[in-house]
């Protein structure tokens, strides 16, 4: 043991040390043949359960066990018998162990499962041989499972199936598995909606009457039809009636057909492309092989295209985009036609339609404006929307679901667990054909532990209950009962009426439902507890994303009426605590609940305006229905939802202002200036400086019309700005610079830019400073030459802009890495410390290497330390290859996080930087003349 | 007995000769190791050293702190014997650490002995991460066997070093083929030590996935501690149309709405829907060559504190060819075995007599 100095490590030391070392890698020696007799067995199966494992040696010892139990992991089933897995490496050497058909079906014998096992299925259905499995009566999960056999016995065993005809059929499947689910095995009735839907798309079946006259209508019409809407509330049975639909044709091959739903995250409210590009997936499953692979490549060519645009989102770039989305249209529709000819009805269904209505009237309309040009391209193109709202101001083929059909009940008790018809249409002709009332039912009788299977077995007063309700409260008194249900009776009082609150977290179960329920809630703990328990009535609440109990919103929309009427005192002192729980706390949450209880309560919306903020929008959006119509239309501003008229005859000159900026951002973010200057016309009167002036005068940008958009911008700005809100006028200003650039007048561009930037350093606006600095740095830079008067001006902004972002944190310097990159080639020499961190944060551009290099070697000749002993540095400097896969580039980046920037190398690289960004501008041209 | 073991007392009272007062432990605490032990303790000097040696067992930093000692107060003979005493004691117990570095992003060998070489944007992506800086996704593409999955260990040493979030990992590969996406979420839950999905009870079953995952989000939001989720084996597998759909939505929900949750994706090949791509986090695993081994020897002797000359890097790297038969292409779990038994060679504490 020795307490000295560390011995330094010199090559000699080195080598003296590795030769001391011996072979560093050992291997470690193969397990024996007699430890693999459990493994072998475990092989066969998709898990096991350790206890019943009958190894292939019966004799097989602890040794055996010990190798299975580590080569193995355990499986969350949710149930209270543990599964456990073999590990894939280890199975497949246990497999290739066995090696035969033989020994693999006695394998599979030696475990039989009970409940069934996937793989072990799989692989018998290959060993048990004789030929090959027939692929096609199998269903979609027995096919996953024989691609997993069939992949673990490459190798092993010959004349296995085709993988790619197995995954070929995964992929189909996959497409009609959604379908299968929902419509589910009891669908019954809806026969006229059904007839509807075939009429439409042009699918019944040939001879009939009515083929006769959909015929004589294309001849009359042509054959585009506008879209189709299924409408009705939620759970009527809207999207069963499609995946029914569809899965009829299906087999027929008739029809081709996309199902979408606006639920799922392969869809985007605000890029209708998403549609085309999963619509491409599932097209690949019906074409034929050929054409099949030439979706899938399509398919992912489009992605990636659409992927890249979507980062381009402004100027010119979205103009591009725009351009794009046709393009892919005609893309898509010169694909379809090919595929399958211009004869072939294409369903395009799209499920959940309300998401994209609830989101925006602007975004409804760009999808409009899609489906228009898709349709153009497709004449045989029929657009099936399924939505809970109606549509207005479209031309649309209705189809309303108001109830369902007495056939349609039934089956909809039975897919519920009523599995007797007898018992089912006894239920529906008591209760009627309301999902929700017989859900509500079910509910009950499940809570009484009453068999589903049978009415026989529903106790008498239970079938008197269900069978002698009063049709017109029915739903109220279902509700009722099921909170009578609930056991504890401080949990019925937090349900009813507490749930008026739109979330139930412990914390508001304390301060906010205690007193106005009428409970004691101690501490905590208790607190809690109630909550657990509200959190298992899974028929009233569901949990939401930030683990807060909500409402089930079916419920609610029926039930907040019956809360308010039975017990308005209370709802009025459950409002008035959660205004004060909330209005003390700071976050985005409690300041949109804190905003929801004041408008429920009935306060006049322009009392809230204080509170507001943008972040709210999300956090109120699906709670403007509960309010009174004049909140509606306040919140409705401020959002940017669509409302019921009744509330916009309500709505103040502000809320109105504020609906028209919302438009006419999304039309602009469309692409649509002229529509956007349209809708500014709906206001009247305009606040001065306000955001419909920055709306107008970036569509007169767009428009290319500059005279137009600096006039624009100098009569917001003409009244004393200070009144406005400084963002607008920060934007104003910087657009105003960018129009006067755009044409040419540098100099008045520099001074605009010059001016916005002296207001944000004012108003301490980081991001607004880093915009506006770097642009005027540009504008100074474009304008100096070798004008020495100018150069002085663009010398003393680069260091007052230097002096100004380096006190700001780091992350303000992220806004806007484009910006960041022209500060970082303007400030370099006057502070190494703002480039390094800028370079960092925003990270550099694509420099030439030798320029690289030399910027290291002059790094390294001034500084103190120098920069031998780091071995990349050394070898870029001595002209080696780069010692990293980055090279020279990433060798810098290293040496910026480890070394301190001197202020030569920061010139160096500052110029560099200039030139690499002169190399992207798009003209190619250079914007300076340096 | 953990940590210092029998050693502990005679090391606090050293400590206290060593150190006279508090602003002098403090400003070693904060110099050597980058800790501010005001975060534990501001009362007197004896409250100080035993928040200083908690601190060291409780996180497994015994050697860091010894190697600290050594390099602060070498002229203080008692602490250096009992710190002499103290490295024995860690060799003999199997506790001795020979390796750490100041940021725990920084590490090129993990628990283990996993080398993790380069995977600079792999660091960079995970401290955007952790300082949530608006991106909750990240995807790590590579081809297979280029170590994709190799990134769950730097994760795994991250948690057990920055110990402010918590960690559920699910590794496609070894879930059955036909698995439901609500046994993953059960799983996911059991780690994260949330309540498991009730099952569904009726509705639309294309939309469970959306309801098990609101179920997942809802109970991360709402806890204090971030929650990072690693799914791996997308390399490995071909996922079920569901289960893509569970983690595109786990994903897409991390990156539109979510403050605490974190995903990471360990090689997913297929693009994400465009909107979701355009918002994640992204590295691309590049082939291994030579100079990303000069790299990491470079790194390693950087944070052992010995200069990198060129020649020791050389002369490392080619030991460590002649060790796997100058195959970067090949078996990377052997190659980084390779580089952390040499590793550890040029990192044996011979100290001059």
């Amino acid at each position: 043991m020795s307490n000295g100095r560390i011995v330094p490590l010199t090559p000699e030391v080195l080598d003296q040390r590795l030769s001391e070392a011996g072979p560093l890698l050992v291997e470690e020696p193969p397990p024996p043949d007699s430890a693999w007799s459990y493994a072998q067995a475990a092989a066969v199966l998709g898990t096991f359960d350790r206890e019943g494992l009958k190894p292939m040696d019966e004799d097989a010892g602890g040794e055996s066990l010990a190798f299975l139990i580590e080569n193995s992991v355990p499986v969350a089933e949710g149930t209270s018998s543990r599964k456990w897995r073999l590990r894939s490496g280890v199975r497949r050497e246990a497999l290739r162990q066995l090696g035969s058909r033989e020994a693999i079906r006695s394998a599979c014998e030696l475990n039989p499962q009970a409940n069934g096992d996937g793989l072990r299925g799989a692989l018998m259905s290959i060993a048990g041989g004789p030929g090959q499995p027939d692929l096609r009566p199998l269903a979609y999960r027995e096919l996953v499972a024989l691609r997993e056999a069939t992949m673990l016995l490459e190798g092993i065993i010959a004349d296995l199936p085709s993988l790619d005809a197995i995954s070929g059929l995964i992929e189909q499947q996959g497409v009609i598995e959604p379908l299968r689910l929902l419509a589910g095995s009891n669908f019954r009735g809806r026969q006229h909606e059904l007839e509807q839907l075939a009429e439409y798309v042009g699918v019944m079946p040939s001879g009939t009457l009515r083929t006769l006259r959909r015929s004589a209508r294309t001849f009359l019409r042509g054959s585009e039809r506008p879209p189709l809407l299924i409408t009705g509330p939620g759970g009527i049975g809207k999207s069963t009636l499609l995946a029914k639909f569809i899965l009829d044709h299906v087999q027929q091959r008739n029809v081709l057909f996309a199902y979408l739903d606006f639920d799922r995250p392969v869809l985007s409210a605000t890029e209708p492309e998403t549609i085309l590009l999963e619509a491409a997936r599932q097209i690949a499953t019906q074409a034929d092989a050929e054409d099949a692979s030439r979706w899938r490549e399509l398919q992912a060519v489009w992605t990636g295209e659409f992927t890249r645009a979507a980062q381009e989102s402004t100027g010119s770039g979205l103009q591009a985009r725009l351009s794009a989305r046709d393009k892919l249209i005609d893309r898509f529709a010169e694909q379809v036609e090919s595929s399958f000819g211009l004869q072939t009805p294409f369903l395009l269904a799209l499920d959940t339609f309300e998401e994209i209505q609830y989101s925006s009237p602007e975004f409804a309309d760009s999808l409009w404006q899609f489906l228009d040009l898709l349709s153009d391209r497709l004449p045989m193109l029929r657009t099936v929307l399924a939505g809970r709202a109606p549509i207005e101001n479209r031309r649309c083929e209705i189809v309303e679901l108001d109830a369902l059909d007495d056939e349609a009940a039934i089956g909809f008790l039975q897919s519920h667990g009523v599995s007797d018809p007898e018992a089912a249409r006894l239920l529906v002709k008591h209760l009627g054909c309301s999902p929700l009332t017989l859900s509500l039912a079910v509910e009950i009788m499940r809570r009484d532990g009453c068999e589903l299977s049978s009415l026989a077995d529903v106790t008498r007063q239970q079938r008197l209950f269900v069978l002698n309700m009063d049709h017109k409260t029915m739903q109220v008194e279902l509700y009722r009962r099921i909170l009578s249900h609930i056991h504890d009776p401080a949990v019925q009082q937090i349900a009813h009426p507490g749930l008026v609150l739109p979330r139930v977290t412990p914390d508001l179960i304390r301060h906010v439902l205690a007193v106005p329920c009428g409970l004691m809630i101690e501490d905590d703990d208790r607190a809690q507890e109630l909550f657990a328990k509200l959190a298992a009535e899974v028929s009233l609440v569901r949990r939401s994303d930030d683990g807060a109990l909500e409402h089930r919103s079916d419920l609610r929309r029926a039930m907040l009426p019956m809360m308010r009427e039975d017990a308005p005192e209370r709802v009025a002192a459950i409002h008035r605590y959660a205004i004060a729980y909330h209005a003390g706390r700071e976050s985005d949450r409690d300041r949109a609940e804190e905003i929801y209880h004041r408008l429920a309560s009935g306060e006049d919306p322009e009392a809230v305006e204080e509170s507001w903020r943008p972040a709210l929008a999300p956090l109120l959006r699906n709670l403007v229905a509960e309010l009174p119509p004049r909140a509606q239309a306040y919140l409705a501003g401020q959002i940017g939802i669509q409302v019921d008229p009744q509330a916009w005859r309500e709505a103040s000159r502000l809320d109105i202002e504020r609906r028209v900026e919302q438009s006419a951002r999304e039309l602009l973010d469309a692409g649509r200036p002229k529509d956007a200057l349209s809708a500014l016309r709906k206001a009247k009167d305009r606040q001065a400086g306000g955001p419909l002036y920055l709306c107008e005068a970036l569509a007169y940008e767009m428009l290319d019309e500059p005279a137009r958009a600096l006039g624009v911008v100098d009569k917001a700005l003409e009244p004393a700005p200070a009144r406005a809100s400084s963002g607008t006028v920060l934007k104003l200003l910087a657009l105003g610079a960018r129009v006067e650039a755009a044409h040419g007048a540098f100099e008045a561009a520099a001074d605009r830019a010059d001016e916005g930037y002296y207001l944000a350093a004012a108003r301490e606006e980081a991001p607004a400073m880093l915009v506006l600095g770097a642009l005027r740095l540009r504008l100074l830079r474009s304008l100096a030459g070798r004008d020495r008067r100018r150069l002085s001006r663009l010398q003393s902004r680069a260091r007052e802009t230097a002096q100004d972002l380096v006190e700001l944190p780091p992350s303000a310097l992220t806004y806007d890495p484009d910006s960041a990159r022209i500060v970082m080639s303007e400030i370099g020499e006057l502070s190494p410390i703002l480039f390094a961190r800028f370079a960092e944060t925003a990270g550099l551009p694509q420099l030439r290497p030798d320029r690289v290099r030399r910027a290291i070697i002059q790094w390294n000749h001034e500084s103190r330390q120098g920069l031998e002993s780091d071995a990349a540095a050394l070898a870029v400097m001595e002209n080696q290859e780069a010692p990293t896969p980055g090279g020279a580039m990433g060798v810098l980046s290293g040496l910026l996080a480890r070394h301190p920037l001197t202020a030569g190398a920061a010139r160096a690289l500052g110029s560099e930087v200039r030139h690499a960004l002169r190399d992207e501008s798009p003209s190619g041209q250079a914007d300076e003349i340096d | 007995m953990s940590g210092f073991g029998p050693n502990r007392a005679a090391l606090v009272d050293v400590l206290s000769d060593a150190f006279p007062n508090p602003e002098m432990l403090h400003a070693f605490a904060f110099m050597h190791l980058n800790l501010n032990i005001r975060k534990f303790t501001d009362g007197p000097l004896l409250n100080a050293i035993i928040a200083l040696v908690e601190w060291a067992e409780s996180g497994g930093h015994e050697s860091r702190l010894l190697a600290a000692l050594r390099e602060a107060r070498d002229g203080h003979e008692m602490l250096m014997i009992q710190v002499a005493i103290c490295e024995a004691h860690l060799e003999r117990t199997g506790a001795a650490v020979w390796y750490w570095t100041a940021d725990p992003f920084d590490a090129c060998i993990l628990k283990g002995h996993v080398a993790l070489f380069n995977r600079n944007e792999l660091r960079r992506a995970l401290k955007q991460l952790e300082a949530q800086e608006g991106r909750n996704v990240l995807v790590v593409r590579g081809e297979r066997g280029l170590g994709c999955s190799h990134s769950l260990e730097l994760v795994v040493h991250l948690r057990a070093q920055l110990r402010n979030f918590r960690l559920a990992s699910v590794d496609l590969e070894t879930v059955p083929a036909d698995v439901e996406p609500r046994s993953i979420v059960i799983d996911i839950a059991q780690q994260l030590n949330i309540a498991a999905p009730p099952p569904p009870r009726d509705g639309q079953a294309p939309r469970w996935n959306h309801d098990l995952v609101s179920w997942l989000v809802g109970d991360i939001e709402a806890a204090d501690e971030p929650a990072w989720i690693v799914i791996d084996g997308f390399d490995h597998i071909s996922p079920r149309q569901e289960i893509v759909e569970l983690v595109t939505s786990l994903a897409e929900r991390a990156a539109r709405k979510c403050v605490k949750l974190r995903v990471i994706l360990l090689g997913w090949s297929a693009m994400l829907p465009p909107p979701l791509e355009a918002r994640v986090l992204h590295e691309r695993i590049m082939p291994m060559r030579r100079e990303v081994m000069d790299d990491f020897f470079t790194q390693f002797l950087e944070h052992k504190k010995q200069p990198p000359s060129p020649e020791t890097v050389r002369r490392a790297v080619e030991t460590l060819e002649q060790e796997v038969s100058g195959d970067y292409v090949g078996d990377l779990r052997r190659i980084s075995a390779g580089a952390v038994a040499i590793a550890r060679t040029m990192a044996s504490p011979e100290r001059e007599p």
